[in-house]
Parts: structure tokens; C-alpha cells; sequence
């Protein structure tokens, strides 16, 4: 029940951004399809994200690889509870990191990557192309 | 590149896309959340931000009640489990929100954070930020920055409601802060004599100090109303501050001076301002600021008064409510002129 949408590009490429549940409708933004359908225009993609549908993943699931991976440390010891003050580091934006372009394993597949900037497939079928980081 | 403007859903469906896409973009980038919009988490950790600032609002029609999203059924919404906004490596982008209700039904840790040096400033007006469901901990925590909250209303925490000791500075204005039950602290400011102003501000309800730090040095802390025997004495040395007061809701009969709400009740909370009407003891913060500080506007918007603004969130408005007890008074007046 999981809709993912991905960076598509740069140093990140493959990072969840957000988990939704199946059926999402996402911006013009966010989905070609959604640009074209308001411009009628393809061209105006920026090609920044791309859309990866695991209808069989749980939300739970899903939220839990776009949620953020933090850590706390000690800082300096707070006055009134005489306890360390809790600093909180990001390790990574997002547990989840996608190799979408695996996930796309044939042809066709690849083809609607290209084209649609989306991907489709089992949970099964994608779990070996998601790489799940922790601290 | 130009600022640039979107609109949530339309075409963003989630403010950390919007945040994400904006990656290398600079100027000011604004989005407009429509209404019962509620999303969750928004972090920026990405030191090659370009932006000079975000801005997130609701679009037109689209700003809450004044009172929790919990409790209103419209407005827009950022709610999480964990931490809502996270400002952490901003690469000197500022964040402005308002008029967006935030806010946290799980975790122990913030509503909005930023511990990070890489971070900058934030600000907050007409905001609604609370903790809610099993959350606990501080709604919210800013170091080594500016942090400015405005005509806001802060509720819920279970620990502090703005701690800013470690800010650089602060303007904490017209905010009403507070906590039903648990809150242990409520408004923690940077407390160097030269700080910005805290002021006109209600603190209530924590069950260890509403204001934390004294300064008393520094005029800029004024016209604070605590319900603390001492709180108030600590921070504006006595510019217009009122401490002590009593904390009451609609239908209350008061035994000494007070501050009055509509609502406290678990899950309904309705932080407006009520005149109790009674004879003898005053709601002290009508009328009772500093003018010319903050936005001009209360947490609904409306016009603050330019002389004597309404201490908290709110102004209530003038003649806008008519109290029981007036009422009784003017009805009864009524038929005695009739015989």
C-alpha cells in the first residue's frame, strides 16, 4: 500500500522524500503525468523525482524508510535539570535509499523509468534494491 | 533564479518534496498550504541550500481558527510524530511560517528544533504549536540563532514551552504559552541584559516557573503575565508584568485579578480571551500591553489595538463578547427602568 516519490538525480539520487499510501495523487511538481496534465507539456519535467509504487509494502513500512534517521548526543549540561542537554545530529534525511534504476529490470520497465519516471513492482521484487541505513 | 511561489497540493503534495525541489534554488521560496491541508514532517538538512529564505502559509481562507487543529475542522496543518519542523543545516536560509497550526501527537523530544550552528533563523507568527496525544518533551528549541515568535499560542509540552537560552536573540511577543497539566517550564529566553524583547506575553499552567531566568536589568522584558507568585518579578522588573494572577475559563467566578479563556477543557482547549465581568477583579490582560510590538495582528489576524494591545495570543475584540454577568446586570436595569 506504499507510493514512494524518490530523487531522481545528484549526490542523494535514490533518497525516499515521502511515503504515501497507494493511490496517492502527487503534484504537477512532483509527477510528469500530473504536469502534463496541467500544461500539456511534457518538457516542463525538471526530471527531479521519481515515483516508485510498492502496492504490497504496509504504510507503516513505507513511512518508516522516508523517516529520518537521527541520533542524540550530550551537549552542554542543562542548568535547570542538570542533565546534558539532548543534540540531535541527522545522520541521513531518510532510511530508505532506492537503486531505482535495478528495480527496472527489463525492458519495458526500463522504458517507463525513462519515459514516465516511475517504477512498478513487487515488495518482494524490490527489497533487494533498497538499501536501508541506520546510525 | 527568481523567488519562487507553489501551492500545496497542487504542486507539492508534501512540504518536504517542496523543501527537496527548492535544493540549489535561490531567492525566497514561498508555499501556500491549503486548507484542512495536514502533512508531516518538514527537515532541511542540506548544506547546499541556496535560498535566502522558506516561507510556508496557508493559502487565502486557508488559516486555522485560532484555536488547535486538533480541535478546529479546518486549517492548514503540519503534524508528526516526531519532530515537525527540523532546521537543521540551512546553509543561512531562514524559515518563516504563519499562521500554520504545528503540531506533535508522539515522541519525546521537539516540536520544532534546531540545535544544528549550520541552521538560521526562525520565525513563527500566529502559529499554533502544540504537543499532543502521548508527545512529550518541548515544543520548541532554537540555539545560536534568532528565533522570533508572534501573537502565537504554545501548548501542550510536557517540559518547555520556548527554550531559547542559547539563541543569539529573541523577539517574544503577545504569545500565550501554556500547559493544562504537565508543562514544567514555561517561556526560557535568552536572558543577557542587552536580549530582545519579551513581551506582552500570558505564561501559565507549568508546575515549575512560567518564566525561567531573570534579567531584570533589561527593559526590553515587559508587560508579561504570569500565573507564577514570582515569575513575572523575575523577568521585567516590574515594567507592566502582573504575576500571581488567577486562571480561569467562561463561567468562572474570580477571587482576585485574573486571566480568563474560553475553553481549558482536555481536548477542546480554547485559548481566547474572556472578560468574566465581574465587579471587582479584572482580566489583566485586556488591555494591558506594551503597543507597538510584534505583528499588529492577533492569532486570528485581527487588528491589534495601537495603544493598549490585549496581553496573549489574542485581542479580544471590543464589544465582541458579552459576558454573563453583564448581562444579568444590563437585563436587570432593563426592568427596573420598565416599572
Amino acid at each position: 500500500m506504499a507510493r514512494f516519490i524518490v530523487e531522481a538525480k545528484g549526490l542523494e539520487k535514490g533518497r525516499v522524500v515521502s511515503a504515501f499510501p497507494n493511490g496517492h495523487v502527487f503534484g504537477s511538481q512532483e509527477d510528469i503525468f500530473e504536469i502534463e496534465k496541467k500544461d500539456g507539456d511534457r518538457t516542463k519535467w525538471a526530471g527531479t523525482f521519481v515515483i516508485v509504487d510498492i502496492p504490497d509494502m504496509l504504510i507503516e513500512e513505507a513511512q518508516a524508510l522516508a523517516a529520518p534517521v537521527i541520533t542524540y548526543s550530550d551537549g552542554p549540561i542543562d542548568e535547570i535539570t542538570g542533565l546534558p542537554t539532548p543534540i540531535a545530529t541527522i545522520v541521513y534525511n531518510s532510511a530508505g535509499l532506492f537503486d531505482f534504476d535495478k528495480m527496472a529490470k527489463t525492458g519495458p520497465e526500463k522504458q517507463k523509468l525513462t519515459v514516465d519516471f516511475r517504477v512498478e513492482l513487487s515488495r518482494v521484487d524490490a527489497l533487494p534494491h533498497i538499501t536501508i541505513r541506520t546510525a | 533564479m527568481a523567488d519562487t511561489d507553489y501551492d500545496v497540493p497542487e504542486d507539492y503534495t508534501s512540504i518536504q518534496t517542496w523543501l527537496n525541489d527548492q535544493d540549489g534554488v535561490t531567492g525566497t521560496h514561498t508555499l501556500n498550504v491549503g486548507d484542512q491541508y495536514v502533512d508531516g514532517q518538514g527537515l532541511l538538512n542540506n548544506a547546499s541550500t541556496a535560498a535566502t529564505a522558506f516561507v510556508i502559509k496557508p493559502k487565502a481562507g486557508a488559516k486555522h481558527n485560532g484555536t488547535s487543529r486538533n480541535v478546529a475542522s479546518a486549517g492548514a496543518a503540519l503534524r508528526h510524530t516526531d519532530i515537525v519542523l527540523y532546521w537543521f543545516s540551512t546553509n543561512g536560509a531562514t524559515l518563516s511560517v504563519e499562521d500554520m497550526v504545528l503540531e506533535r501527537t508522539a515522541g519525546s523530544t521537539f516540536t520544532v528544533d534546531n540545535t544544528s550552528s549550520a541552521g538560521n533563523d526562525v520565525s513563527l507568527v500566529r502559529c499554533v504549536v502544540e504537543s499532543r496525544g502521548t508527545s512529550t518533551g518541548t515544543n520548541i528549541r532554537l540555539k545560536d540563532h534568532v528565533l522570533t515568535v508572534h501573537d502565537s499560542i504554545i501548548y501542550g509540552h510536557t517540559v518547555y514551552g520556548i527554550d531559547i537560552r542559547t539563541a543569539t536573540d529573541q523577539s517574544l511577543i503577545g504569545n500565550t504559552v501554556g500547559d493544562n497539566a504537565t508543562g514544567q517550564y514555561g517561556l526560557l529566553p535568552n536572558n543577557s541584559g542587552t536580549a530582545g524583547p519579551v513581551a506582552n506575553n500570558i505564561s501559565f499552567g507549568h508546575s515549575t516557573e512560567d518564566y525561567f531566568n531573570a534579567s531584570p536589568s533589561n527593559t526590553n522584558h515587559k508587560s508579561n503575565v504570569a500565573k507564577d507568585a514570582t515569575a513575572v518579578n523575575e523577568w521585567d522588573g516590574g515594567n507592566g508584568g502582573v504575576n500571581n494572577v488567577e486562571i480561569h475559563v467562561t463561567g468562572d467566578t474570580p477571587t482576585g485579578n485574573y486571566v480568563a479563556f474560553v475553553s481549558l477543557t482536555a481536548g477542546s482547549e480554547d485559548l481566547h480571551l474572556v472578560d468574566l465581568g465581574h465587579g471587582t477583579y479584572v482580566n489583566v490582560a485586556l488591555a494591558g500591553g506594551a503597543p507597538s510590538l510584534g505583528s499588529g495582528t492577533d492569532i486570528d489576524g485581527d487588528t491589534r489595538d495601537g495603544t493598549t494591545p490585549d496581553i496573549g495570543a489574542d485581542e479580544m475584540a471590543a464589544g465582541g463578547v458579552v459576558t454573563v454577568n453583564n448581562l444579568f446586570v444590563n437585563q436587570s436595569v432593563q426592568h427596573a427602568s420598565n416599572f
